[in-house]
């Protein structure tokens, strides 16, 4: 019989996993369909978070994030759509716009940092629900409807891409944009709302992340490097790669959270990845 | 196709001319803030100039060249305190540290491409903050951060000591990225920027390029640390691991242009004081947002930079 630390780790790894697993699957299409790196990914994520926690002085937390799923999807995707339209598009005319799209969004990352930072202060924030005390065997209710949360979001994002008009142009996009655009796709159209698509994704998980973890207005850094090592794990571009990697990783966390001190967790994160991007960077699974 | 290091035609003689004037600054006995205002210009020229040893010559972007800055702060700060080195040696020591550090992870991280060089350079920042946040009170048994001793001399002395340690500094790099330009092996790392396969098989040894150049760059920001750290007589891994700084660095060379040592030059010199105003009229938060959107407009609309070759 395994010891309960154990099983507790097993289970919270498991739902952490799947929870980053949605943050990570809308910057991995991104990178896959239009060959962009969009570092500001988790930039993103967390103005979602702050919108949150500032709804949350206003209503309770429960109806603050009801409220803000309602009102900020739509604005999530009509952001992504005129952050790629004006911002992003651009940078196709250079032609190693793959290496610029990093660089570039490295930029706005540290414009949405600083811009929380003048508004919200560096005070480490969160909010609690009512639900937050309940507990589904070792692991407590909050994380576990987050993880529920997440698959909801794969699984529309699966049905998006793979049963819908939209999703079928996207895929030829992907694949070839010169001969989406010959056979009539209004390429840059198509992946403004592929772009939108990826934003609004991370809507619940920004949702989220104020109750799973505490806030402040760097700490996407961190995030975005649990979505690298997701997404290059994963193979970019592949849902079931992405899920099974976030997963891998979610379980790598709580592992070595119940086995070492807290602060060496993210350094055998770190290590992991540049082995395996030295070993192997085109991922464990196939894209 | 040749390839060329090109500027406009004035821009090498008048970069000279202000290299120049800066030996003379002093002699106008500017006030002490003056001072250190220009200090910082040499602080970051000499920063993104070794930054630009790698990246702006062979193209791989590194964004975990702070790391270097920081190790070479780290093990100048221990072997002070520990081991009671004096100062110009422990110095060479910082740098030859953070040199051999750069060539460990040069000769592995070099191997990856474009982006994924990229990224595997700032997930370095972060490890590195970790390391130092935590493991160096085994190694030091003091806290994680180190107080120096200060030198003793009076402030503004002081100030002026530092003020051509840091120009010395930077003309040495710049003397260094002034021969490399000019010869074989500058020749080869370019050739690495254009396309590197084709560099391989014309019989470009790449990876000892790459190495060589890693570690050139390694040590020049080792020894930025040190000095830096004698300076500010403090050492912290808040500072030193500071993923703002990475983006000083790549938003300078961007700023100025890469390709040439005069790129990297031209940036400190319009950076430096544009931060400090804005600093100081406004608040650190507001400047890292207008440096954060110019930095994305130059990407979009000023690729080159100002001096860049064209």
């Amino acid at each position: 019989m395994l010891p309960p630390v154990f099983v507790g780790a097993l289970c919270e790894g498991l739902v952490l996993g799947l929870f980053y697993a949605s943050i990570a699957l809308g910057f991995s299409l991104v990178w896959a369909a239009m060959r962009i790196i969009n570092v500001s990914h988790a930039a993103f994520v967390l103005i979602v978070s702050y919108v949150v926690v500032s709804g949350a002085r206003i209503f309770s937390a429960d109806s603050s994030m009801l409220i803000m799923l309602m009102i900020m999807t739509p604005v999530m995707f009509g952001v992504g759509v005129i952050y790629y339209r004006y911002v992003i598009s651009q940078l196709y005319r250079s032609p190693n716009y793959e290496g610029l799209s990093l660089v570039a969004c490295f930029g706005v990352a540290i414009v949405i940092q600083n811009v929380l930072l003048l508004a919200f202060g560096t005070a480490y924030q969160g909010i609690v629900p009512s639900f937050a005390s309940i507990n589904v065997g070792p692991v407590s209710f909050s994380k576990v409807s987050a993880a529920i949360v997440s698959i909801i979001v794969t699984v529309l994002a699966y049905f998006l891409l793979r049963r819908t008009y939209i999703g079928k142009a996207v895929r030829a996009a992907w694949q070839d944009p010169m001969a989406a655009s010959l056979h009539g796709i209004n390429v840059v159209r198509v992946r403004s709302i592929m772009f939108g698509v990826s934003l609004a994704m991370a809507v619940p998980c920004g949702i989220y992340l104020p109750i799973i973890q505490v806030i402040y207005p760097h700490v996407h850094w961190s995030y975005i490097i649990y979505v690298f090592i997701i997404v290059i794990v994963g193979g970019v571009g592949s849902i079931p790669g992405t899920i099974t990697a976030a997963i891998i990783v979610g379980l790598i966390e709580s592992l070595s959270n119940a086995l070492l001190p807290s602060a060496y967790v993210p350094l055998i994160l770190y290590v992991f990845l540049i082995a395996l991007l030295l070993g192997k960077p085109s991922g464990l699974f196939k894209a | 196709m040749t390839i060329k290091f090109r500027v406009g035609r004035f821009i090498i003689p008048w970069s000279v001319v202000v290299l120049v004037a800066f030996l003379f600054i002093p002699l106008l006995k500017p006030s002490q803030y003056v001072l250190h205002v220009f200090l910082m210009i040499f602080l970051y020229g000499s920063l993104t100039l070794s930054w630009h040893l790698l990246s702006g010559y062979t193209g791989y972007l590194s964004f975990g060249h702070v790391v270097f800055f920081g190790i070479g702060a780290y093990a100048s700060g221990i072997s002070i305190e520990l081991h009671k080195l004096p100062i110009p040696v422990a110095v060479l020591a910082g740098g030859a540290v953070a040199a051999l550090v750069g060539a460990v992870l040069g000769y592995s991280c070099l191997r990856l491409r474009g982006h994924y060089f990229a990224i595997a350079t700032l997930m370095l920042v972060f490890i590195g903050y970790v390391i130092f946040a935590n493991i160096s009170d085994f190694i030091t048994k003091l806290r994680m951060e180190i107080w120096l001793p200060v030198l003793p001399y009076e402030i503004y002395a002081y100030r002026l000591f530092f003020y051509y340690v840091f120009l010395g500094l930077m003309l040495a790099i710049v003397g260094v990225s002034f021969l490399i330009e000019r010869s074989k092996f500058g020749y080869g790392l370019l050739s690495i920027k254009e396309d590197e396969d084709i560099a391989t098989t014309m019989g470009v040894n790449t990876t000892k390029l790459k190495t060589i150049a890693a570690t050139l760059s390694a040590f020049f920001a080792g020894v930025t640390g040190t000095i830096y750290a004698q300076y500010i007589s403090y050492i912290d891994p808040v500072i030193y691991f500071d993923v703002m700084m990475t983006f000083i660095v790549v938003y300078i060379s961007f700023l100025g242009g890469l390709g040439t040592w005069i790129g990297p030059l031209t940036g400190a010199i319009l950076f430096v004081p544009l931060n400090e105003a804005l600093t100081l009229y406004f608040s650190p938060e507001v400047a890292r947002i207008i440096f954060g959107a110019s930095f994305v407009a130059i990407v979009l609309f000023l690729p080159k930079g100002i001096v860049g070759k064209r």
